[in-house]
C-alpha cells in the first residue's frame, strides 16, 4: 500500500515520468515504478495508451520522395594574370572563346573580371537532379534593356554577372562529380535522371547567356549614346563659350561705333 | 584499401577538412535526406526545404574547421539546419503551410475505384498523412521541433535538449504537450481519419 502510494505520487500527474516511460527512456527503477502504477491506475494507463495511439498515428506522415543529389562543388582560382587578360583592351583579346571574350564595355569587362576572381574561390553546393541549384532557378532572366543604361542597371548585371560565372563552373564542375559518381554504382535511372537535368540546365544556361548577352550589348549601345550626346553637349558648350567669348571682344567695339554713330 | 562508403563520420570530416571533397561528397550522401525530412518537416514546403538542405551543408562545409568533434558529426549538421530553419520561419513570419490540397476527396475517389485494399490502404495513409501534417502546424515551434527530433529521427531526450539548448525536463515537457495537443486535434478530425488505418497503426511500431 505505502509502495501504490509512492507511485501515485510520482507517477500521477507527472508528465516527465509517463514521457520517458512512453518512450522507454528512462532509468530501469523509475520503469519500474511507472509499470507498476500504471497496472493499477487507469487514468495513467489511458494517458499512456492514447499518447501511444497519438505516437502510431505520427508514422503515417511522409516526405515528398523528391530526388535530392546535392554535390560539394568547389573550383579554383584563376591565376590573377588570366583575370586581368578578360580586362584587356579588345584589341589583345582572342577572337575565339566564351561571351566574355567578345568586345564589351570597359566597365563590363571589369565586373566580369572581379566577378570570375570572386567565384573561382567560392565553394558551391548543387544539386545533380531534376532542377537547377536552387540559388540559380531563383536567378532572374536579363531582360532586354529598354531605357538608357542607368547606374541600378549596371548593378543588376553585375548581379547577373555573378550568377552566371558561378552556374558555369557549377555546371563544368557538374560534369566531373557526375563521372566520378558513376564509379561509385548509380542507378541507371538515376543517372539517366541526372544526365537530363545536366542537359536541361545547360540549355537554360545557353538561354540565360543570349539574354546576358542582349542586355550587355543593349548596354554597349546606350553607353555609346550616351557618350555621343555627351560630346553633343560638350561641343555645344565649347560654342557658347566661344561666342560669349566673341560677344566680349565685340560688345566694346559696337559701343564705341555707336558712340561714335550718335557723335556724329 | 577502405572506400568512403564504409568510413565513419568523423573519418570523412578528418578527410574533407584536408580537402577531400569526395568525402564531403560521402557525408552529403548519407545525410542530405534526413537533414532535408527535417526541414521539410519544420517549414513545410518542398523547395524551401531543399534550399535550407543545400545551405546547411555549404555553411558545414565552409565550418568544418570549427567542428572540434565535441558532438557528433550528425548532431553539428542538425543545429545548422535547425538554426536555417528558425532563421527560414522568422523570414516568413507565419506559420508552415500545408501542401496537401484539402479540397480533394480522396475517401470517395477511392470509393469510386473497384475495391482494392491496397488502394485504400495508401489513400488512407495519404489522408492521415495530411491529417497529421495540419495538425503539426498548430504547435509551437519548439514542440513541433521536439517532436520531429524524437520521432522522425529517433533523438533521445538529451540529444534534443542539447539541440534545442535547453533542459532535459524542459524536453520532455515539450514533448508531452505536444503530443497532448496532437491527440485532440486528431481526435477532433476523427471523421476524416480512417477508422480502417488506426488499428493497424495502433499495433505498429513508431
Amino acid at each position: 500500500m505505502d509502495e501504490k502510494n509512492m507511485n501515485d505520487i510520482n507517477v500521477c500527474g507527472n508528465h516527465e515520468a509517463l514521457i520517458g516511460y512512453l518512450y522507454d527512456e528512462c532509468e530501469p527503477a523509475e520503469r519500474e515504478a511507472v509499470a507498476a502504477h500504471v497496472a493499477l491506475c487507469a487514468s495513467c494507463a489511458d494517458e499512456i495508451r492514447t499518447l501511444g495511439d497519438t505516437r502510431a498515428h505520427l508514422v503515417s506522415w511522409a516526405t515528398p520522395a523528391l530526388p535530392l543529389g546535392f554535390q560539394l562543388t568547389r573550383t579554383e582560382a584563376e591565376p590573377p594574370a588570366k583575370v586581368l587578360e578578360h580586362a584587356g583592351p579588345a584589341s589583345r583579346r582572342s577572337k575565339s572563346g566564351g561571351w566574355w571574350r567578345q568586345p564589351l564595355p570597359a566597365w563590363a569587362q571589369a565586373a566580369a573580371a572581379v566577378v570570375i576572381f570572386a567565384a573561382g574561390m567560392s565553394v558551391n553546393i548543387v544539386r545533380l537532379s531534376d532542377e537547377a541549384p536552387a540559388a540559380v532557378a531563383q536567378a532572374p532572366v536579363p531582360q532586354p534593356v529598354a531605357e538608357p543604361a542607368r547606374v541600378e542597371d549596371i548593378a543588376v548585371t553585375r548581379a547577373e554577372f555573378a550568377r552566371l560565372a558561378e552556374r558555369l563552373r557549377a555546371i563544368e564542375h557538374a560534369d566531373v562529380q557526375l563521372a566520378s559518381r558513376t564509379g561509385r554504382e548509380i542507378d541507371q535511372d538515376e543517372l539517366f535522371a541526372r544526365v537530363s537535368a545536366l542537359e536541361q540546365r545547360s540549355v537554360e544556361n545557353d538561354r540565360r547567356t543570349l539574354g546576358l548577352i542582349s542586355t550587355v550589348a543593349t548596354l554597349a549601345r546606350e553607353a555609346e549614346n550616351q557618350r555621343e550626346a555627351t560630346r553633343t553637349v560638350n561641343a555645344m558648350r565649347e560654342d557658347v563659350r566661344e561666342l560669349g567669348y566673341a560677344f566680349r571682344t565685340v560688345a566694346p567695339q559696337l559701343a564705341v561705333r555707336t558712340a561714335l554713330t550718335s557723335g556724329r | 584499401m577502405v572506400s568512403d562508403v564504409t568510413r565513419s563520420d568523423e573519418e570523412l570530416v578528418t578527410r574533407s577538412r584536408g580537402g577531400d571533397v569526395d568525402s564531403f561528397n560521402q557525408l552529403i550522401l548519407r545525410w542530405e535526406r534526413p537533414i532535408y525530412a527535417l526541414a521539410y518537416r519544420v517549414i513545410g514546403r518542398e523547395e524551401d526545404a531543399r534550399d535550407v538542405c543545400q545551405e546547411t551543408f555549404l555553411r558545414a562545409y565552409r565550418s568544418l574547421a570549427g567542428f572540434k568533434g565535441q558532438a557528433k558529426f550528425s548532431s553539428w549538421l542538425y543545429r545548422i539546419a535547425l538554426n536555417l530553419c528558425r532563421d527560414w520561419i522568422r523570414r516568413q513570419r507565419r506559420a508552415p503551410v500545408s501542401q496537401f490540397p484539402e479540397d480533394v476527396d480522396v475517401l470517395e475517389a477511392a470509393a469510386a475505384t473497384e475495391p482494392a485494399e491496397s488502394i485504400e490502404d495508401l489513400v488512407a495513409r495519404r489522408e492521415l498523412s495530411a491529417v497529421v501534417e495540419e495538425a503539426m502546424t498548430l504547435l509551437p515551434e519548439e514542440q513541433r521541433t521536439a517532436i520531429i527530433l524524437k520521432e522522425y529521427h529517433g533523438m533521445t531526450f538529451q540529444e534534443i535538449a542539447d539541440l534545442q539548448g535547453c533542459p532535459l525536463s524542459t524536453v520532455k515537457t515539450r514533448l508531452y504537450q505536444g503530443l497532448s495537443v496532437l491527440r485532440r486535434q486528431l481526435e477532433r478530425q476523427g471523421q476524416t481519419v480512417p477508422q480502417m488505418v488506426t488499428p493497424r497503426l495502433r499495433s505498429g511500431s513508431s
